[in-house]
């Protein structure tokens, strides 16, 4: 697990590097000022989502197979 | 009359129909030729049909446009052909006469509704696509798919209520059922019908809920139609209307939230239609040039890529039976080439470049971008984020990889599946690698560059650092069997209440009073047999009532017709005495 | 002879009926096929007496030469020219479904029952042709007598609920005459065209609003307009199903037609409509009447009470036609009586047809039917789409129309119950196909036996189907040519 984060880290580095040499990220947003917006969001957005579905909704909403069997057998 | 002229005047829904109609007489190979032979025809008229050519119908007062061609409609008609003829491809072995029939009849409604010129004509096709539908849920023949398919039309019935009200109500206010831009309180009831069809949260519980229980080959249909033309529905009719670009922005990350959780394959992939009609959504209330010809490109790819995806999974289902992720794993040495074409869809639809999902994203992002609705922006990168996570990472590892290859038979894959396959995988490269080919038919004037070194540097972080969180986190995202609640909780665990309180109650309430009536009706006959019997025998046991003691029994009686009978003679003086009062009376007075 | 025409069609009826009673006492097949021959010249006259009418406007028709107000009096105009075809066409195709499902009995002994049939249909016309009010009560009365011994021919159920019929036929009946009785001792005529004149005079007088409010109640009874249908279940659950079809597909809608003919032609529009709140009770009413009896439809397990129940509901759309009392609410409701017979009709058919073939009756046990019986499920699912009001059925086209008045007349709510109705129609149909399309169960497995209904019974099931989508795709010629120029007077 450590050594992934540090590979995924190193990667960050390299990307966050070329986008500030080569000016790669274009727009006018204030995400477009962060160099290598693009990368942050995919992996911060891909935890962001599976902290939502996860943590969130599935915590809150998850239930078995047949939770609605017994509505049918009753109609 | 001119060729040019003849096709002009053909609307495309009717060479759909009377193949329809051709499919209930003969055999299981025609009918299979029939659909691929039809949907050719359509393609190969298209090209030929010009803006403004209209066909019209005259009812009541009303002059309806039955077929009316504008750019718009043919963009939507070319992808709808394509997928009808690699669909039918895909279920070239199918010998089930209802469901090959049913589908032409679907998609024949929707080639109807996408060149309906009014309102009305929208409507009738719009149920027609309904009826055709549904039978695709029902096919399947598991009491699981009874239940969907009942909940999808209810829904959908409930939907096409409120278009049906709106139409009329707009009818009455404005005496006009053209099918222009709509505004007004009328227009809100028909944009609750076209946002059911679109399947935009709350009111799209239904498409998860239905499409994995239909057919292998149907859902491939069922994800090319509905929601698409009601993405067309919607970009006619209220394109820019801001409230979308939340709506769908919103749709796309709920979408691939909820498709992040699932456990059925289909089911993900169903989730993930209400993500990607998201993108579509969203870029119809930007309301630019250039955002609704990302929408109607969006649909266009869509319709290709999810066809796909619907094809490899269903090839999935169709050879080992099961469609949970949990069961699945291991299958990539006994169905390898499914897996290829599963990926050119994923990957697509991912936004690989190359491909064509890369074009149309870029176009809804960049629309967003520019019209500087950065939430949106931002909302609908991490719906991409997601998407991949989701259709290109979660779903092919845990049901390609993961596990021990599969112990168990697995029922080879038929050659039409393979084929239709190829092809929509095709088609999937060839209009990423030719933009061009996609732009032409796009309606609008506002040119779009995909491949420029900036949208080539955004994808490739998002979608490699995404690939990276996956990798990261693997040990978290397994496969969980279960069901993760939605929308339709609300319909469907009140279902068995609503129904005792509404149903059973009522029904019970006349019973009752059915019943008190006939005890009454028996009772008063009771009396009217012997009422003076009747009368007297309670004056008798009045007493004991009050005492309380146990009165004898009422003497049982039978209606006797002579019991109250008066003799003749009493008749006779009856009658004189009462003339000779009445006499007396008048000659006294 | 075209000058006669208003009186031929019920004669032509009636003399068949002598005709097929007299051959049913030597050969009862001659008189099943008198009987439908008999129906069938009577459509034709009816369709000629359309075309007639179309080109040259409405007839008058006096018996033996008596001029009105002496003698009687038969009006073909263009509401009648459509009820007759109603009630001979629908009647002619009920006619074809072979005579021991369709009414029950042992072939010989049931000579008479083709004259009592063609006695009925007679009736039918006749009080549609009517042109004074007391004739038109004599022709309900030939037709109520003729549908209470045809009940009755289903057995021991039937007969008590022929006893049900009876007694609130005669209430409807009873009351009807007395409220003519009232019109004759105001105006001093029955006539129709001649009350139309002479009523405005009286207009304000308590027995012509009474007379008003008597006919109409009693004809209410006599179209099983909520509350006051509690006789139409039991008969037509239990009578034959020929008989359900003509009692529930086109008596009841005759009883609504006359309600109609009243408010249009009799005592005119702006009495009922402006001097008595009558419209407005039979609307409120009706659209109380739809909800409920989609409700009770759905809570049936019998499927010919779910259908008895669902024309309850049906009725009360052609009751809130009339109750909206605007053209376009009305010629809903008039269209409606064509698509509804149509639909019911077949579905009648349909359910006697699987009784007598299967012995089902209860939807449970629908199971499967759908592989073994697929036209016959077929021509159920287009008559169930056109109840639910999908396109292009005519019964989407009734309700196009009713949602049209409603919405001109500002009238909400009744938008809310026709829609609300149509999902609550596709709960209890739909029910039925999901089960007939699900695979049989194994415990129906002794009656997988049978296949598809015999071609003699598919095939007037099979018209009725195809007629409700050709009604349907025809339905601007039937409103323009024909239920239009009769409601231009609103």
């Amino acid at each position: 697990m450590k050594k992934k984060l540090v590979i995924v880290g190193v990667l960050l580095a390299m990307f966050v590097l070329a986008d500030s040499l080569f000016h790669l990220t274009h727009g006018e947003g204030w995400w477009a000022q962060i160099p290598a917006f693009f990368a942050f969001l995919g992996f911060v957005g891909g935890l962001l989502i599976f902290f939502l579905a996860k943590i969130v909704i599935s915590a809150l909403l998850h239930r078995n197979e047949d939770y609605y069997e017994s509505d049918r057998n009753n109609q | 009359m001119s060729l040019i002229e003849i096709i002009n005047s053909i609307p495309p829904v009717s060479v759909f129909f009377i193949g329809a109609l051709i499919m209930l007489f003969v055999p299981s190979r025609a009918r299979a030729i029939t659909v691929l032979a039809c949907s050719l025809l359509v393609l190969a008229m298209l090209p030929f049909l010009q803006d403004g050519s209209l066909v019209k119908l005259g009812f009541l007062n009303f002059e309806l446009v039955p077929f009316a061609v504008d750019r718009l409609s043919v963009a939507f008609a070319y992808v709808f052909c394509l997928i009808a003829f690699f669909g039918g491809v895909y279920a070239f072995h199918l010998k089930d006469r209802g469901q090959q029939v049913a589908a032409m009849i679907y998609a024949g409604g929707s080639l109807g509704a996408i060149f309906a010129g009014d309102l009305f004509s929208l409507f009738i096709f719009w149920e027609i696509m309904l009826a055709g539908s549904a039978y695709l849920i029902w096919a399947r023949k598991t009491p699981e798919a009874a239940g969907a398919g009942m909940r999808y039309i209810i829904v959908h019935l409930a939907g096409g209520s409120f278009l049906l009200a709106g139409i009329i109500w707009h009818l009455v206010e404005t005496g006009s059922l053209e099918f222009g831009l709509l505004e007004g309180a009328p227009s809100y009831l028909i944009l609750i019908g076209f946002l059911v069809n679109a399947a935009v949260p709350p009111l799209h519980a239904w498409l998860p809920d239905a499409y994995p229980q239909s057919t292998v080959t149907g859902s491939v249909f069922l994800s090319a139609f509905t929601t698409k033309v009601a993405v067309y529905a919607l970009i006619r009719g209220f394109a820019g209307l801001e409230i979308l670009v939340w709506a769908g922005a919103i749709m796309a990350v709920y979408g691939v939230t909820y498709a992040f959780l699932e456990n059925d394959i289909r089911k993900i992939l169903s989730h993930h239609i209400v993500s990607q009609v998201g993108f579509m959504v969203a870029a119809i209330g930007i309301g630019s040039a250039l955002s609704v010809n990302g929408a109607v490109a969006h649909a266009f790819t869509n319709i290709l890529n999810k066809g796909l995806l619907f094809m490899g999974t269903g090839a999935i289902l169709y050879s080992t039976g099961k469609s949970k992720l949990n069961e699945l794993g291991g299958l990539l040495k006994q169905t390898p080439y499914v897996f290829a074409f599963y990926m050119v869809g994923a990957v697509s639809i991912s936004g690989f470049p190359l491909f064509c999902g890369f074009v149309s994203k870029g176009m809804v992002t960049y629309s967003a971008e520019t019209a500087h609705y950065v939430p949106a922006f931002l909302m609908l990168n991490l719906a991409s984020v997601g998407t991949f996570l989701s259709v290109g990472l979660k779903l092919p590892y845990y049901t390609w990889f993961g596990k021990q290859p599969q112990a168990e038979a697995v029922k080879p894959v038929p050659v039409g599946m393979y084929v239709g396959m190829a092809l929509t995988a095709l088609s999937c490269v060839v209009f990423g690698v030719f933009p061009g080919l996609l732009g032409n038919l796009l309606p609008y004037d506002a040119s779009y560059q995909p491949y420029t070194l900036v949208h080539f540097w955004e994808t490739l972080s998002i979608i490699l650092f995404s690939g990276l969180m996956f990798w990261v986190l693997i040990g978290w995202i397994k496969p969980k069997p279960g069901i993760t609640l939605d929308f339709d909780w609300f319909y469907r665990r009140p279902a068995t209440l609503a129904y005792k309180v509404f149903v059973r109650f009522p029904s019970a309430v006349f019973t009752s009073a059915g019943d008190m009536m006939g005890a009454t009706v028996s009772k008063i006959s009771e009396i009217a047999a012997n009422p003076i019997g009747f009368g007297i025998w309670h004056f008798k046991n009045i007493f004991s009532k009050v005492k309380k003691e146990p009165s004898p029994e009422c003497e049982p009686s039978e209606f006797d017709p002579h019991r109250y009978r008066s003799s003749l003679g009493m008749m006779v003086l009856a009658v004189m005495a009462g003339f000779v009062f009445v006499a007396l009376l008048t000659w006294l007075a | 002879m075209i000058e006669h025409l208003p009186a031929l069609i019920p004669i032509t009826l009636i003399l068949f009926a002598f005709i097929a009673g007299v051959l049913g006492v030597m050969q009862f097949k001659l008189s099943r096929n008198v009987a439908m021959l008999g129906a069938l010249a009577a459509f034709v006259l009816s369709v000629t007496g359309t075309i007639q009418v179309l080109q040259t406007g409405p007839m008058h028709y006096s018996f033996g030469s008596w001029p009105p107000p002496y003698g009687i009096e038969f009006v073909l105009d263009t509401l009648s020219a459509f009820m007759v075809l109603v009630i001979t066409g629908i009647g002619s195709i009920l006619l074809m479904f072979p005579t021991k499902p369709g009414f029950m009995i042992d072939e010989q002994k049931g000579a008479t029952v083709y004259t009592v049939v063609l006695m009925l249909m007679a009736g039918l016309c006749g009080m549609v042709l009517a042109g004074d009010l007391f004739n038109l009560y004599v022709f309900l009365e030939i037709s109520s007598l003729s549908t209470f011994a045809l009940i009755s021919l289903g057995g021991g159920k039937a007969a008590v609920a022929s006893f049900r019929y009876l007694i609130m036929a005669s209430i409807g009946g009873c009351f009807y005459l007395l409220g003519v009785g009232f019109i004759y001792f105001s105006v001093g005529s029955v006539n129709m065209a001649d009350v139309l004149q002479l009523l405005p005079a009286v207009y304000d007088s308590p027995s012509v609003i009474g007379g008003a409010i008597l006919m109409v109640t009693g004809l209410c009874v006599k179209m099983a307009l909520f509350p006051l249908h509690t006789w139409l279940p039991d008969s037509d659950t239990y009578a034959p199903p020929v008989v359900a079809a003509f009692s529930a597909a086109v008596q009841i809608e005759v009883s609504a037609y006359v309600i109609i003919r009243l408010i249009l032609n009799v005592f005119s529009p702006e009495f009922i409509i402006g001097l008595t709140p009558i419209t407005d009770i039979i609307a409120w009413i009706s659209a109380a009447g739809i909800i409920i009896a989609s409700i009770l439809a759905v809570a049936q397990q019998n499927f010919r009470r779910m259908l008895a129940y669902s024309s309850v509901a049906q009725i009360a759309y052609v009751g809130l036609g009339i109750g909206l009392a605007n053209p376009l609410g009305i010629v809903g409701g008039i269209f409606h009586i064509m698509a509804h017979s149509l639909m019911k009709g077949s579905l009648f058919l349909i359910a006697g047809g699987i009784r007598h073939h299967t012995g089902i009756w209860n939807i449970n046990d629908f199971q499967g039917l759908g592989r073994r019986m697929p036209w016959t499920i077929g021509a159920f699912t287009i008559a169930a789409m056109g109840m639910i009001g999908i396109p292009p059925t005519a019964g989407f086209f009734s309700k196009w129309y009713l949602l049209l008045g409603s919405i001109e007349g500002d009238q909400w709510v009744f938008v809310a119950v026709i829609l609300i109705s149509s999902l609550l129609n596709a709960v209890y149909f739909f029910r039925i196909i999901e089960k007939a399309f699900s695979p049989p169960a194994e415990s129906t497995a002794s009656v997988n036996k049978t296949g598809e209904l015999p071609k003699r019974m598919l095939a007037p099931i099979l018209i009725l189907a195809i007629g409700t989508l050709i009604v349907g795709a025809l339905n601007v010629l039937v409103v323009n040519e024909l239920i239009m120029p009769v409601v231009e007077g609103l």
